[in-house]
């Protein structure tokens, strides 16, 4: 599914239906002013796409988490954290040596984003903390809480000690 | 100055959790009863703006606005429970300064509106015992507190009963039983936890906290509206359940239903006001918050109950020609002996097994375990002790973002829940000394022209070394427990956070030394009674809310005799 980040931009009222209601709620709030290039916003999808894809549950895209980012970028980072994450963005747009990412191939791709996985947690390091933000997003978006993971918002009295499988999946909250 | 001349038997300073026990107890025993807020009202229910709010309702997913919080709630965005969907009842840290020695900072968390911080506590509700009674008299620091838990026993029972606390009877010496609705459960890996460390360890036990839910609410719970807990563990934003006690769920209704109830919010108070022919106070002058109109209401009998430094602050603020060291201060105690707890030590663990185990709900409350230093045996290096309170639980997505992988494995891994986890942290008693105190500023004032509380806190030796202590004990017992990875922890940390300020006003035997006698009175002005924590003489480890409730419903008891038979 495509996400056309300006359709948000024009507000809840102007766009009916498919893409926009799987964005839960996300339309309530003042939509993001982009601060991303069109080429760095699909960039930003592209990774956050291979981060958490579509399997038989919507991904990350679906959630709204590209969005979701780019409005953190505006209203949740200061200047030089919103400066250090683009720049994280923009090199990893260009690790390829044959190519843009965009247009690298998939096996080119995972190659990038696994040696940036695989590095030293001491250090900044623009993978891990997109795939935080990822994470903090899909998880907390009303799909991946209800739909990929499992959500009660009035669980009745608590139950300590029960089977896992009685659940089936871990909760979101 | 406006002088509205009410009439009232009793007034009451706070509408927290002390304010509203001491409104309920006030009006069913017949006093028309001044319920005087410094806040804005809090309706149950309809304002709890944050409650049933999904994450995805959102827009930081229940994360506070950094410019928000940076530039309206410097200190209260230290507190765990400040989130967005509950940061309307945390205070404006701008419309709300105070000062303190610039180098012992001291995080002051606070409420102000109808309910206090009772819509924000943590619930635990733990009794003390006469370990904590006789704990100055025993060691030497502080004075002797003037109760015993044999005073305080009927007005524990009595004010459980009525709030409903859960819990479980477990005969230890050191955290008496008390009028328990069914405790809530342990979960597979805390049941393990608890039988391996009761084996291992003589005179430690691990059992659930007692909280201030209804588990099985009772017809006194019914009756006010009140149902049971659904687990949702966001109590914070208020519970239109009325499943936890707070003012609003249960002790403001229940004086609202005597008809003897009068409540008034936005109104600041400034000020007792001293007669020298009677030797007693004769009225509080209030501020209205809104138009700075200043008030005076008069009564017999004045509870102070506007929290430990809101109270002592009001005190000071009475200063006199007749009472120059401040209202009720010939013992010169009064803003002295400031107490919190220490906490932010501890340790966690890994659990290895039971990982087809879960759960369901989550649970408003976690483990305890009791006090064991200093009960029969003598700690080479601190007097006094701690609880853990701590619980087990499995990882799941936020702890999956610090590990390696990503696309549709990690995904799918992410559907089963992490290995179990237990943490472990203590809370422990800090000692009274005479220099951690409050006091006025010379020259700074708030917007209403009262002046800022000035603190000077900071934890001693005994406090850091037991705490050194809860990180050392809570690994070793992990350990013993057959769990891995463990880790202890030791974080520093400002007194205040604990959200357990105590003292500062305290009771004991002697007026020269203390400002508030066996019953909650000052010495020197017989009809004030300081009922919230500034009364507490030690601080004991337990979560001390429910000693505040019970030493309130005792003193109301005793106020109101003391009125029927013309002494007051």
């Amino acid at each position: 599914m495509k996400i056309n980040r300006r359709h948000v931009i024009m507000g809840a009222t102007a766009i009916a239906g498919g893409a926009f209601l799987s964005f839960g709620n996300f339309g309530q709030f003042s939509a993001p002013v982009p601060v991303m290039s069109k080429h760095e916003y699909k960039l930003l999808t592209e990774i956050v796409d291979m981060i958490i894809p579509a399997t038989e549950t919507a991904g990350a895209v679906s959630a709204g988490v590209p969005l979701y980012i780019e409005m953190m970028l505006n209203d949740w980072f200061q200047p030089h954290e919103r400066e250090q994450f683009l720049a994280g963005l923009n090199d990893v747009g260009q690790r390829s040596p044959s190519a843009d990412f965009l247009s690298a191939s998939p096996d080119e791709q995972l190659a990038i984003l696994r040696q940036l996985d695989n590095q030293d947690r001491d250090d900044y390091n623009f993978f891990h903390q997109l795939k935080k933000m990822t994470l903090d997003s899909y998880y907390t978006s009303e799909i991946g809480a209800t739909e990929e993971l499992r959500y009660a918002a009035i669980p009745g009295p608590y139950r300590g000690c029960i089977l896992f499988k009685e659940v089936g999946r871990t909760w979101a909250t | 100055m406006g002088n509205l001349n009410s009439e009232f038997d009793a007034i009451v300073i706070g509408s927290g959790i002390s304010g509203g026990w001491a409104a309920k107890e006030l009006t069913e025993k017949g006093m028309k009863t001044l319920l005087i807020e410094r806040g804005r009202p809090v309706e149950h229910g309809t304002d709890y703006i944050g409650e049933n709010l999904d994450p995805w309702e959102m827009k930081f997913r229940d994360k506070v606005d950094p410019n928000l919080a940076n530039s309206q709630h410097m200190i209260q965005k230290k507190c765990y429970a400040f989130m967005d969907s509950t940061k309307h009842f945390f205070v404006n840290d701008k419309d709300h300064p105070y000062s303190h020695e610039p180098d012992k900072p001291f995080d002051w968390i606070r409420g102000y509106h109808l309910g206090g911080r009772s819509l924000l506590w943590h619930r635990q509700t733990f009794r003390l015992s006469d370990l904590d009674f006789s704990a100055n008299a025993s060691d030497g620091y502080g004075v002797d507190w003037p109760i015993r838990y044999k005073d305080i026993k009927p007005w524990y029972d009595h004010v459980e009963t009525f709030i409903g606390v859960s819990g479980s009877m477990e005969g230890i010496s050191q955290l008496p039983d008390g009028i328990f609705l069914p405790p809530l459960e342990m979960n597979c890996v805390e049941k393990e936890f608890k039988a391996i460390t009761e084996k291992t360890y003589t005179g430690r036990k691990v059992i659930i906290g007692r909280c201030a839910h209804l588990t099985e609410p009772q017809p006194i719970h019914l009756e006010l509206g009140r149902g049971t807990c659904q687990s949702r563990d966001q109590c914070q934003r208020g519970c239109s359940f009325g499943a936890y006690f707070s003012s609003q769920s249960a002790t403001l209704p229940a004086a609202e239903r005597t008809g003897n109830l009068t409540t008034i919010t936005h109104s600041i108070a400034h000020s007792l006001i001293y007669d020298d022919t009677t030797g007693k106070a004769s009225g509080i002058k209030v501020i209205d918050a809104n138009t700075k109109e200043h008030r005076i209401y008069s009564a017999r009998v004045f509870f102070l109950c506007a929290s430990t430094l809101g109270t002592t602050q009001i005190l000071l603020n009475s200063a006199s020609n007749d009472l120059p060291k401040g209202f009720a201060n010939q013992s010169g105690t009064l803003g002295h002996y400031l107490m919190d707890h220490t906490m932010l030590a501890g340790a966690n663990g890994r659990y290895l097994g039971h990982e087809d185990k879960y759960y369901l709900g989550r649970r408003p409350t976690g483990i305890y375990v009791p006090r064991f230093r200093n009960v029969t045996d003598k700690h080479p290096d601190f007097v006094r002790g701690y609880g853990f309170a701590g619980a087990a639980r499995r990882e799941g997505w936020k702890e999956m973002a610090n590990k390696k992988g990503f696309g549709a494995e990690y995904k799918n891994s992410i559907r089963l829940p992490g290995p179990w986890t237990i943490n472990l942290a203590g809370f422990g008693e800090m000692l009274p000394d005479y220099n951690n105190h409050v006091r006025l500023h010379k020259t700074k004032r708030d917007k209403w022209g009262i002046p800022l509380l000035h603190i000077s806190c900071s934890y001693g030796n005994n406090d850091i070394k037991m705490k050194q202590d809860m990180a050392d004990t809570a690994a070793e017992m992990l350990t013993a427990a057959g769990l891995v990875d463990v880790k202890p922890y030791f974080h520093k940390m400002a007194p205040g956070l604990a959200i357990h300020e105590m003292g500062t006003a305290r009771m004991g035997h002697d007026p020269s030394t203390s400002v508030l006698n066996s019953h909650n009175q000052c010495h020197d002005v017989k009809n004030v009674f300081i009922t919230d924590g500034a009364a507490m003489t030690s601080s004991a480890c337990q979560n001390p809310s429910l000693t505040y409730m019970a030493l309130t419903a005792r003193a109301m008891d005793f106020a109101v005799q003391e009125i029927k038979q013309g002494n007051l």
